[in-house]
């Protein structure tokens, strides 16, 4: 299943995208953390980042303060680090 | 792009500057200006640092009050305290850097505006640095300063640009101050704001006018495999950098070509090209130290408590006008170039 992440915002206002494949049954996993949908509050926080991330037909979006160690470790499989 | 193996501060590589600089400028007379420009812009940052002018124990002063935390390349904050107000240099650049950057600012709003810190009552400023891990971005927490180390490829670290530090807490002076909601036209205002104070706080380091400032922000965040200055110019939005992997900088320089853009919270850090060169255009018609007129205008009006969450620009620009008038007369060279600026920049008829 393909995952994209999509990162925007931050001071330097520069877009990055990562994608990878996650096996089905890796992906199925994720299903659930994708389904809570969107926390776009940021209220206080200029040159944060804001992320969306799509795992087959699923879409999240976050602000950065919004991410969880959980969302953080599925950003970091589509950006392939440890 | 191969990881930088070296730490020697890189714009675009010194010798590719020296050759520019040295072209006839008969042929080249942007070109090799612009390099001899960037050249001595680079210097004077360096003399200061390499002298330690700026990094040399400075006596504590009434109203500045910093703390530097360090967050151990892990997305934690505060982190831990590692320099506190008039405790010597740490050694750690980042640090020192961080250290020497919220001084320089405080410096800009107390000698140029007569303001004692961001919030104007003497409060704490405070930095995390060494933020994540490769952490491409510097940010405005609500109470803090952010900066990350960057990945080494495309950025070095965060605090290498004062403008960049400058950039941040006018945010939090901004946050102080107005309303303005950070998305879209109001949003873009914000960032230009913190973007012309970021520039201040160099230009007022330096001492340089309008003529021998840089108008870039974030100069010296690229390593040298990029093909760009800085993130944004002022002067010229839009031409920052032109990079294979980057792309190219997409800030518009007017109004007939805002962007439209669902990305970047609205386009806030694309469409504040706009605002930014009107303030450039405005301190080049008036000369001398930018943050002497266009500086004050543009301070009076962010202060003024007239702005609204989801102003505009030609909001603003309505709003410096009359802050032009009530500070300097009608019919004044200051109101003039403001109406000026922001009548080059499409803002205004």
């Amino acid at each position: 299943m393909r995952l994209i992440v999509v990162r925007d915002g931050g001071v330097t206002g520069m877009t990055r995208t990562w994608e990878a494949d996650i096996p089905e049954r890796q992906a199925e996993k994720w299903l659930p953390l994708l389904k809570t949908g969107a926390d776009r509050t940021d209220p206080a926080a200029p040159d944060s980042f804001f992320y969306t991330i799509s795992l087959g037909n699923l879409t999240a979006e976050l602000c950065e303060s919004a991410l969880t160690p959980t969302w953080q470790e599925l950003i970091d499989l589509a950006r392939n680090r440890p | 792009m191969e990881p930088l193996t070296h730490s020697i501060c890189s714009i675009v590589p010194p010798y590719l500057l020296s050759r520019l600089a040295e072209l006839p400028p008969s042929q080249f007379p942007h070109a090799s200006a612009a390099a001899a420009r960037t050249l001595e812009h680079i210097d004077a940052l360096q003399q200061l640092r390499v002298h330690g002018v700026q990094t040399a124990p400075s006596p504590a002063r009434p109203g500045l009050n910093r703390t530097i935390s360090d967050a151990g390349n892990r997305e934690v904050l505060p982190g831990e305290a590692v320099r506190r107000e008039g405790e010597q240099a740490t050694g750690d650049a980042a640090v020192d850097e961080a250290y020497d950057g919220l001084g320089q600012t405080y410096a800009l709003f107390h000698k140029a505006f007569g303001r004692s810190s961001i919030d104007d009552s003497g409060g704490p400023l405070d930095a995390t640095v060494h933020y994540g891990q490769d952490y491409d971005n510097a940010f405005w927490n609500g109470s803090r300063m952010v900066f990350g180390d960057g990945d080494g490829e495309v950025f070095t670290r965060f605090t290498r640009s004062v403008t960049v530090i400058g950039h941040e807490l006018a945010h939090g002076f901004i946050l102080a101050q107005t309303p303005l909601q950070y998305q879209g036209q109001s949003g873009a205002l914000q960032e230009s704001m913190a973007d012309v104070f970021g520039v201040l706080v160099e230009q007022h380091l330096l001492n340089q006018d309008v003529e021998g400032a840089s108008w870039l922000v974030g100069a010296g965040l690229f390593t040298d495999q990029v093909q760009g200055l800085a993130l944004r110019s002022l002067k010229a939005p839009g031409t920052a950098y032109d990079d294979d992997v980057l792309g190219k900088d997409p800030q518009p320089a007017s109004m007939d070509a805002y962007v439209e853009t669902t990305q970047d919270r609205g386009g806030v850090h694309i469409n504040s090209g706009i605002p930014n060169r009107a303030f450039y255009l405005c301190a080049m018609e008036l000369g001398g130290y930018a943050w002497e007129r266009a500086g004050r205008i543009w301070y009076d009006a962010i202060v003024s408590g007239q702005i609204a969450a989801t102003y505009t620009f030609p909001e603003f620009a309505t709003l410096t006008l009359a802050a032009a008038e009530a500070r300097y007369g009608v019919g004044s060279a200051e109101v003039t170039a403001t109406a000026n600026a922001w009548r080059e920049t499409g803002v205004q008829s």
